[in-house]
């Protein structure tokens, strides 16, 4: 049987998840002190501390206290919504990047509803990304087996949901275990292809089930392999962080003039996250299983950079000795990439730059992309390269990007020789048919 | 190079991205950081609490968060829980400043019998109290914590009971003056905190679906 609940109050829920310290302690959702209360009385116990939430201060990754107080008085009128139990908040005790869940119960239509907040720190990169060569990963695992131990005795939906890994978490249960009805994953990264090839049994089974819901600029959803029917909506560009923003819970929520909240479906998702989307999946997929997890690290802490737009810690994690040999990988791989779909690497830039980043790096792109046999042979000596750039008349602000950043000649040379190698579109960056 | 035992190493590699220096000992300055927490916590909880032994699982650290703490996750051989307990450690001026929730396990049980006793004695019919407390608590609120000055907000934990109440012994249907009652009777004994009171059906109804009203009333205003 279909979920009970609507998409507006299955956004309103993960949002809820993400509620921490809303006026004092009170004000966490996931707490297990909430259980046995409602939705409704959280929404009015935070209210009544309405005065001690402060409207500019954030309270989750990109989320004020206006922005919060909107959700609760959006979530005031619906009853159905407030009616609901909390009944299990849990906390995970054997995964190391922890995680958060709760078990709720809508007493309405007799509907269990398992939700999964995505996790919030950097931490979670590790995770996000250990599902380019784990098959589970641990967060999954541990997802299934509390999912498991919910006593669903006489209840006759069972929907589970989340934001992010939250959303990820959803969806492999629901492949995992054909006893619910309805998932609806928000922002959710997909499956690797591996994953896809050991579970495609399951996955034929309950994919039907699945229904992703996306912001159309979320860059989560776009890591690996979809599973389920999927559904892009418009964002609501608050700006103040920049393209990480679209990725909030709440980038999706629109208001009208008395409060209330609707979402709105978008034609389609946002064409730089689509072209990003197929070249990531076809990168991936040249690198072999054993090489995996270098990579898998250094997208990692290369998206966990990017997302603070600081153009010198992105610049020190790419030449990180850790991590440049794979870095040099994936921008050789851009490049080469860019010679058979240029709008690839124009999106690229155009995200960076939406980022907040120093347009130089841009440059030092076009620049490796057009120079390549000259790094080869003279990238070893920076000084002349800047040389013969000013003799080039190249662009000042290149020039003064390299000079601040000599430490990314070396990883400029192995791209330059990585390139060489490479052979773009020779995987397929679409998902794979299960 | 530091030598790290397995369950360390386990948990590092959870947070962040250094396998390879984990593996090997050697830390950079952020592993190292979270490496002087996890054993602080780990030299913290059994002081504080003797009778027990701890086990720390993980962390969600306060990177890309607004958290100013990271918050370790841990559980307890002699509490039988699925869920973990949550730390929080702060690290200010070189010093670690630790909270924990794990108070709450050493006075539940007392707390939950005075409670029930209480109104017991006053005719409610109780079916369940559960006792829950909202703030994490320092170093100077181990085992020895006396239950009554948590009770009286004498030391401020943010008291939440949930009373689960039985409708067919009851002898009103008006559950918000039942309520109203409850609450002054507690605000006599001097309790402090929040009360949930819940009206099921009767005893044996399940605590979800038996549910005929619910409120929460604050002792403090």
């Amino acid at each position: 049987m279909k979920s009970n609940l609507s998409i507006e109050e299955i956004v309103l829920i993960n949002n809820l998840l993400y509620c921490e310290n809303l006026g004092g302690p009170k004000g966490t959702f996931l707490s297990t002190s909430q259980e046995s209360r409602t939705i409704g009385d959280f929404i009015e116990g935070v209210l009544d501390n309405a005065a001690l939430i402060e409207n500019d201060k954030e309270y989750s990754t990109g989320v004020t206290g206006a922005e919060y107080k909107q959700i609760m008085w959006s979530i005031r009128p619906n009853e159905h919504l407030k009616n609901i139990i909390i009944l299990q908040v849990h906390y995970e005790s054997d995964g190391a990047g922890g995680g958060r869940s709760a078990f709720l119960y809508d007493p309405q239509f007799n509907e269990a509803i398992v939700a999964f907040k995505g996790t919030q720190s950097d931490a979670e990169w590790i995770d996000n990304v250990a599902g380019l060569y784990m098959v589970p990963t641990d967060f999954q695992t541990n997802a299934l087996n509390w999912f498991r131990s919910l006593d669903f005795t006489d209840i006759d939906t069972i929907t589970v949901t989340g934001h992010s890994k939250g959303g990820n978490k959803a969806k492999y249960i629901t492949i995992m275990d054909d006893r619910i009805d309805s998932c609806y994953s928000f922002d959710g990264q997909g499956f690797s292809d591996e994953f896809v090839q050991t579970f495609s049994q399951e996955i034929k089974n309950n994919n039907h089930k699945i229904f992703n819901i996306i912001e159309e600029s979320d860059f989560v959803n776009i890591l690996l392999n979809d599973v389920g029917e999927k559904q892009f909506y418009l964002g609501t560009n608050c700006g103040r962080l920049g393209f990480a923003e679209n990725h909030c819970a709440n980038a999706v929520v629109f208001y009208d003039d008395i409060g209330g909240m609707s979402v709105w479906e978008a034609p389609c998702q946002d064409k730089k996250m689509t072209d990003l989307d197929k070249m990531l999946n076809s990168f991936i997929r040249s690198i072999q299983m054993s090489s995996r997890e270098n990579i898998a690290n250094m997208l990692g802490a290369f998206i966990v950079n990017a997302k603070g737009g600081d153009t010198d810690k992105l610049v020190n994690t790419i030449s990180d000795q850790r991590y440049s040999d794979s870095a040099a990988q994936l921008t050789a791989y851009i490049l080469k990439y860019k010679t058979k779909k240029p709008e690839m690497v124009e999106s690229v830039k155009d995200i960076m730059q939406q980022n907040g980043f120093n347009t130089g790096m841009v440059g030092a792109i076009n620049f490796v992309t057009n120079h390549s046999l000259l790094m080869r042979f003279i990238g070893k000596r920076p000084r002349l390269v800047l040389f013969i750039l000013k003799l080039r008349r190249s662009p000042e602000t290149l020039i003064t990007f390299l000079k601040k950043h000599l430490e990314l000649f070396d990883l400029l040379v192995l791209i330059s020789k990585k390139m060489i190698r490479i052979r773009p579109l020779y995987n397929t960056g679409d998902d794979l048919y299960y | 190079m530091l030598t790290l035992s397995e369950s360390e190493k386990k948990i590092l590699s959870g947070i962040t991205f250094h396998t390879e220096e984990i593996e090997s000992g050697n830390l950079c300055d952020s592993d190292m950081e979270l490496l002087t927490e996890m054993r602080g916590l780990a030299e913290y909880l059994p002081e504080k609490y003797p009778s027990y032994t701890f086990e720390i699982t993980g962390c969600e650290p306060k990177e890309g968060t607004i958290r100013p703490y990271n918050e370790w996750y841990y559980k307890s051989k002699q509490i039988d829980r699925d869920s973990a307990f949550i730390a929080t450690v702060e690290n200010t001026d070189d010093a670690l400043e630790i909270k924990d929730d794990f108070y709450g396990e050493v006075i539940r049980t007392p707390i939950k019998e005075d409670i029930s006793k209480l109104l017991s004695d006053n005719g409610y019919p109780v079916i369940d109290v559960v006792v829950s407390f909202w703030k994490y608590l320092g170093k100077d609120y181990g085992e020895n914590l006396v239950p009554k000055q948590v009770l009286s907000g004498e030391i401020q934990a943010d008291n939440d009971f949930k009373i689960f109440l039985d409708a067919s012994k009851l002898n009103t249907t008006d559950y918000k003056s039942v309520a109203q009652d409850v609450a002054e009777l507690f605000k006599q004994q001097h309790i402090s905190g929040e009360i949930y009171l819940v009206v099921l059906r009767n005893a044996n109804v399940d605590p979800a679906r038996g549910r005929l009203f619910s409120q929460s009333i604050s002792l403090n205003k």
